[in-house]
């Protein structure tokens, strides 16, 4: 049977101290980008580490690529790809270092021909070592890594967060030109997802160690509408419309269910953000 | 494998230049001195500094969050730094077999190739191996306070040794009276029990270890 | 058979979700035949490359396309113009016109609004349209 989902988590269950993630239970199909958003300290770093076994789940099952994580060969692994917020490498390392290093870490698998184009593309330095990379040449670089060996799955964790928009922006691209195989899948996590939202497919919203939600973006933002009421009109709304909302002096701003309100109420367009921001702040009060 | 052991050489590419240049410097002075013993029992030290710093320059990349979602198991990275000291050693040993053909005079012309051969790993490996399991354990720093503690101990043992010399006396009657092969065989096994248990604990550490 | 260039346009400010905005374009491309039948569209993957946007949104555009039968897909080899019978459209495009008309006179009757001034609605809305293109 072919394999449909790149991501399968179920149950998943991990305590930190005071901090408890999940349990969750999380479906991600192949060939698509999710945004996986929240705040810091949301529990998006820890999902991510357990996914790449640097953690060791309390409960539940993980599977990458249909296939449970404790059971990957280091073969298997090489399917997965991964750029963190920085590029972990010991910083004498120089670019053609690195190179030799994971020329003989992923041995066949290992495409240097993508690898050199991508530095070409990004002007990166082979003289250098990594220590005098700047913070966004360190990322391009762990990109073209994580490109360079044919994984199916790519993972980012806050990777692109306080990154110029010009650098993003090429993250964006490169994202899109990996996804052009309907086999690959990208899960990005980020407390701002903002120009990355434009591509993503689905939205997983993680709050406080718990999964919110997992939808089809275009859906959910379908779903919600932002206006301005005063606070007599926001009265007569349902209060089950309101998903949050900020009152301030001279009416208020509110984030309503498009479906409970009136058809003649006219709506604003919201981003992720703003539905990341109001549900927060609506579950506050 | 062959990865790991190229990161590791890569990062500590500029003081392996350096050990090199002070094994030759200090090569120069004991030759001088006529205190040739000196220089094979340098090797005892080079693991450990090397280790020092390997493990610095790792922990300060938290190099292991990169690799241990790569394409090799846990316990082959475990494996490549015991494979770092057992490379030390053969090194070590090879050194001080050559030193003996070549010298005229000296301690080491009476000592058969053999039980060089065999003791020299012991003395290399020998604190690396006690060191490597608390280092996975503890991280270098607590591990580098709890070795302070245990040259206290050692030190505390061998006062005591030297002020029962009857004892010693005793141990080395017995000990001449074997045949030496038999002791280089003791050696050698007390040598790889050591590092095979050593290598056991690092990686049962290791495999639980959380990043 | 050629490959599809047409131009589609992505407005962030439009009211319409965006692969609502890319099967109108599409739609329109065909009718105003500068899209041929049987003339392969770029693949989903490609046109949300291209556009940026999410590869469920163009799907979801080509879906809504195939339904309304306005092109057909081959498993594995794209998505094709389908050819169009352009009378059976007009038709179509009649009966809805008829609908709102319907409506609109109801509303003029209601309203007391004669044909001349509802004629002269029409040609204001044109003109405004044609200024906001």
């Amino acid at each position: 049977m072919k394999m449909q989902n790149a991501i399968e988590l179920q149950g998943l269950k991990k305590r930190l101290g005071n901090f408890v993630l999940g349990p969750i239970d999380l479906i991600v199909p192949k060939g698509c980008i999710v945004g996986y958003i929240g705040e810091n300290g949301a529990g998006k770093s820890t999902t991510i580490k357990l996914l790449l076994n640097l953690m060791l789940p309390d409960q539940g099952e993980i599977k990458l690529l249909g296939k449970d994580i404790q059971e990957f060969t280091p073969q298997m692994k090489k399917d997965i790809a991964y750029v963190f917020d920085d590029l972990y490498l010991p910083e004498d390392m120089t670019l053609k270092n690195v190179q030799n290093f994971h020329r003989k870490l992923y041995g066949q698998a290992w495409q240097d021909k993508t690898f050199s184009e991508l530095i070409t593309r990004f002007n990166l330095p082979d003289n250098k070592t990594i220590k005098h990379f700047s913070r966004g040449m360190r990322m391009q670089l762990g990109l073209a890594l994580a490109l360079s060996h044919g994984a199916k799955l790519l993972l980012l964790d806050e990777a692109t967060s306080g990154l110029d928009p010009v650098i993003r922006d090429d993250v964006l691209d490169l994202l899109l030109e990996y996804i052009q195989n309907e086999d690959h899948t990208v899960l990005v996590s980020s407390h701002i997802l903002s120009d990355l939202e434009k591509v993503a497919d689905y939205i997983a919203f993680i709050h406080k160690g718990q999964l919110l939600f997992m939808e089809a973006k275009d859906e959910l933002v379908e779903q919600y509408g932002i206006t301005s009421l005063s606070k007599e009109q926001l009265a007569e709304i349902d209060d089950k419309a309101i998903i949050g909302k900020r009152p301030h002096q001279f009416g208020v701003e509110v984030m309503l269910k498009r479906s409970l309100v009136p058809d003649d109420l006219e709506l604003e367009k919201v981003s992720i953000e703003d539905i990341m921001v109001y549900m927060i702040k609506g579950e506050r009060k | 494998m062959i990865a790991l052991i190229y990161k590791d050489l890569v990062a500590l590419r500029k003081a392996l230049f350096s050990l090199v240049f002070i094994i030759f410097i200090v090569g120069f002075i004991t030759v001088r001195q006529g205190n040739i013993m000196t220089l094979p029992l340098m090797f005892i030290l080079v693991p450990l500094i090397l280790l020092g710093m390997l493990w610095g320059s790792d922990t300060k990349s938290n190099v292991d969050q990169y690799i241990i979602p790569g394409p090799v198991t846990r316990r082959t990275i475990v494996l490549s730094r015991y494979v770092f000291v057992w490379i030390v050693a053969v090194i070590g040993t090879l050194f001080t077999i050559l030193l003996k053909l070549f010298l005229r005079d000296g301690i080491l012309l009476e000592i058969p190739w053999y039980l060089i051969a065999v003791t020299m790993p012991l003395l290399v490996t020998a604190i690396s191996m006690i060191q490597l399991p608390l280092m996975y354990k503890f991280g270098a720093e607590k591990a580098r306070l709890i070795f302070v503690v245990l040259y206290f101990v050692v030190f505390a043992l061998f006062s005591y040794i030297g002020s029962n010399k009857e004892l010693i006396a005793k141990f080395m009657d017995k000990l001449i009276l074997l045949d030496l092969k038999i002791i280089g065989l003791a050696v050698m096994g007390v040598t790889l029990l050591l590092n095979i248990v050593s290598f056991a604990l690092s990686t049962t550490i290791y495999t639980k270890k959380e990043f | 058979m050629r490959r599809c260039l047409v131009n589609i346009k992505i407005k962030n400010s439009s009211n319409d979700p965006i692969y609502l905005q890319i099967k109108n374009q599409i739609r329109d491309a065909i009718l105003n035949g500068e899209l041929e039948a049987d003339e392969l569209l770029p693949s989903i993957r490609l046109l949300a490359k291209e556009l940026r946007v999410s590869v469920i949104t163009t799907k979801r555009a080509y879906d809504e396309l195939e339904k309304d039968g306005f092109i057909h897909s081959v498993h594995g080899k794209g998505s094709f113009v389908a050819p169009q019978n352009l009378d059976l459209i007009k038709e179509r495009f009649l009966k809805k016109i008829e609908a709102n008309m319907t409506e609109i006179l109801r509303y003029a009757k209601l309203a007391d609004v004669s044909h001349d001034e509802l004629i002269e609605m029409i040609k204001t809305l044109e003109d405004e349209n044609a200024e906001c293109n």
